[in-house]
């Protein structure tokens, strides 16, 4: 659809500023409702006149809310930057920019990342374009969303632990999580440093390929990032590839979920792709590996937010009562719960027991990774356990909230690549739509490219 | 049982006496749910294996060519709460 829309733009059959408002309209007539978009911005024409040329010439994206714009409001889903105007450009932006793309706005989300749901924004929730009763995701929501509803041709997440695929999959487009260090976070608000990327939310596989050749790439502003020259090297189309499907405990999964995974498997069967059973011996630990470790992270990189520097600033009686007092009224419950629980894995006496020995664990998911992908190309299984949940579901006890990440999680300990795929059970034809099931791959490290042409034969 | 206010004092978040009760509560469930991760032997995995999450490695740089001075003061200086003379101005830090 991106490249369609660049080209009847190049040869003037539409204009750059006609494109951008048709989703305006759209984002008119139905974000007061989804509350996809925390804030439109005022200078869409502005940006039209002054479009570049490149792969994405005329295309309007959508930017998660901790993705900084240079000149625009940033606020993570947070009060305690509800003030704070970005005073430089994230690199994804410069390079989008560069490439010709424009900027509607910034999208909802859950505060400073932490979250499954969009619940946990401090301006409200956002609603699934599907159906109005259930969560978009998150912490993405808002992105996907946006996309899914027809408010921009494309959108920036983050994900984490699944924050781009999860709302992907929920809403019916495909989610992008790459391979830790190809994208640059210089200019995204960090959660988890050891496991944030970037990436694109699209309609199709085809664009969110587009979208990572633009923003991948090494940067000097980000000693984390990579350049890499394996996933310049792509497979012919044609090639047939051995694909591991994850055996996971299927009572405990949805059965649309295991109806539709099975259905994405025998697509790719037809295709002429090897499928065997694959198990990854320590998955089972991957939630609670992931969650010490990322709280660990968030305590860290959390520490900034004190009202000196940036955001809103609240005063007590000393410098530590500011500190205090900015936080306690800046920062909503989750993100206060895991902040404490980090410092608590941190601390003297648990550091060992907890953070170190995470650590350890990690590096054995990786190499039960390392193991598995000596044997196959690719990995298949679900983004999550169920479709979209209902509002206000899962908010009683964050341990059930944490579940989510079952799947998304273990390719983040590994840092490699992952997306999720929109994708239906035959069985549902002749029932009214059902809710969006995104199924998921997961590739070796930087080879993004068996994700894009699998992911090609799967899509809807 | 953890100390949760001595925590609160850590991570520098004031908490009142209810957000304080949920959250002792809640630290035991999740507490008693990543502990699960000690069932784990990790007799394999060397201390430097473990240090190097998603497998890279670290990068330094000479200390050389910084930016002209003041040359992004005004843009960041926008953004403090509060500022004086150039600075950005704080309650004092010691005594």
């Amino acid at each position: 659809m991106i490249k369609q829309t660049v080209e009847k733009i190049k040869n003037r059959e539409i204009s750059a500023l006609e494109v951008a408002q048709g989703y305006l309209k759209n984002i008119d007539k139905k974000n007061g409702d989804i509350n996809a978009y925390l804030e439109v911005f005022d200078d869409i024409e502005e940006q039209v006149k002054n479009i570049k040329t490149g792969a994405l010439s005329g295309i309007p994206f959508a930017i998660k809310d901790n993705i900084l714009i240079k000149g625009k409001k940033c606020s993570a889903g947070s009060k305690i930057l509800e003030n704070y105007r970005a005073p430089y450009d994230a690199t994804v932006i410069k390079k989008l920019r560069e490439a010709g793309a424009i900027f509607l706005g910034r999208t909802n989300m859950d505060e400073f990342a932490m979250g499954s749901s969009t619940e946990n924004s401090a301006s409200g929730v956002t609603k699934n374009p599907h159906n109005p009763e259930r969560v978009p995701g998150g912490s993405s929501g808002g992105s996907a969303a946006a996309v899914a509803m027809g408010g921009c041709a494309a959108a920036l997440g983050s994900d984490t632990a699944g924050s781009i695929r999860q709302p992907a999959g929920f809403c019916g487009v495909v989610g992008l999580s790459p391979t830790y260090g190809a994208v640059s976070r210089y200019g995204l608000m960090a959660m988890g440093s050891s496991f944030d990327q970037i990436g694109p939310i699209t309609k199709t596989v085809e664009d969110a390929e587009i979208i990572f050749d633009v923003i991948k790439g090494k940067d000097k502003m980000d000693s984390t990032s990579v350049g890499n020259s394996v996933s310049d090297k792509k497979p012919s189309f044609q090639q047939r590839l051995k694909i591991g499907l994850l055996k996971y405990d299927r009572s405990g999964v949805d059965d649309e979920v295991n109806k539709t995974l099975d259905e994405s498997v025998e697509k790719l069967r037809e295709f002429g792709h090897k499928i065997r059973e694959i198990t990854l011996p320590n998955i089972d630990y991957s939630v609670p590996c992931y969650y010490i470790l990322i709280f660990a992270e968030i305590s860290a990189n959390l520490a900034r937010f004190d009202g000196v520097r940036f955001g809103i600033s609240k005063r007590g009686g000393n410098l530590l009562e500011d500190y205090m007092e900015t936080r306690a009224q800046g920062f909503g419950k989750e993100v206060k719960r895991r902040i404490m629980l980090g410092t608590y894995v941190l601390s003297a006496g648990y550091y060992d027991a907890y953070y170190g020995h995470a650590q350890k664990v990690r590096a054995l998911i990786r190499k039960d990774f390392e193991g598995v992908f000596s044997e196959v190309d690719a990995i298949i299984l679900p983004t999550s356990p169920t479709p979209a949940f209902k509002i206000g579901e899962k908010t009683e006890n964050p341990l059930q909230m944490y579940l989510e990440d079952i799947f998304t999680a273990p390719a983040k300990l590994a840092g490699a690549p992952a997306i999720s795929i929109p994708a239906h059970a035959k069985a549902l034809a002749g029932k009214p739509a059902g809710l969006p099931i995104g199924i998921q791959l997961i590739a070796p490290w930087f080879r993004e490219d068996v994700l894009f042409n699998l992911g090609k034969e799967i899509q809807l | 049982m953890v100390d949760i206010e001595k925590l609160a004092l850590l991570a520098r978040i004031k908490l009142d006496s209810k957000e304080k009760d949920k959250l002792q509560r809640e630290f035991e469930g999740i507490l008693s749910y990543v502990s699960e991760l000690k069932k784990v032997n990790v007799g394999g995995i060397s201390d430097k294996e473990a240090s190097k999450t998603a497998g890279l490695e670290n990068v330094t740089r000479e200390d050389e060519n910084p930016h002209k001075p003041g040359e992004f003061s005004e843009d960041l200086l926008k953004e403090a709460p509060l500022v004086e003379k150039g600075y950005v101005k704080v309650k004092h830090i010691l005594q």
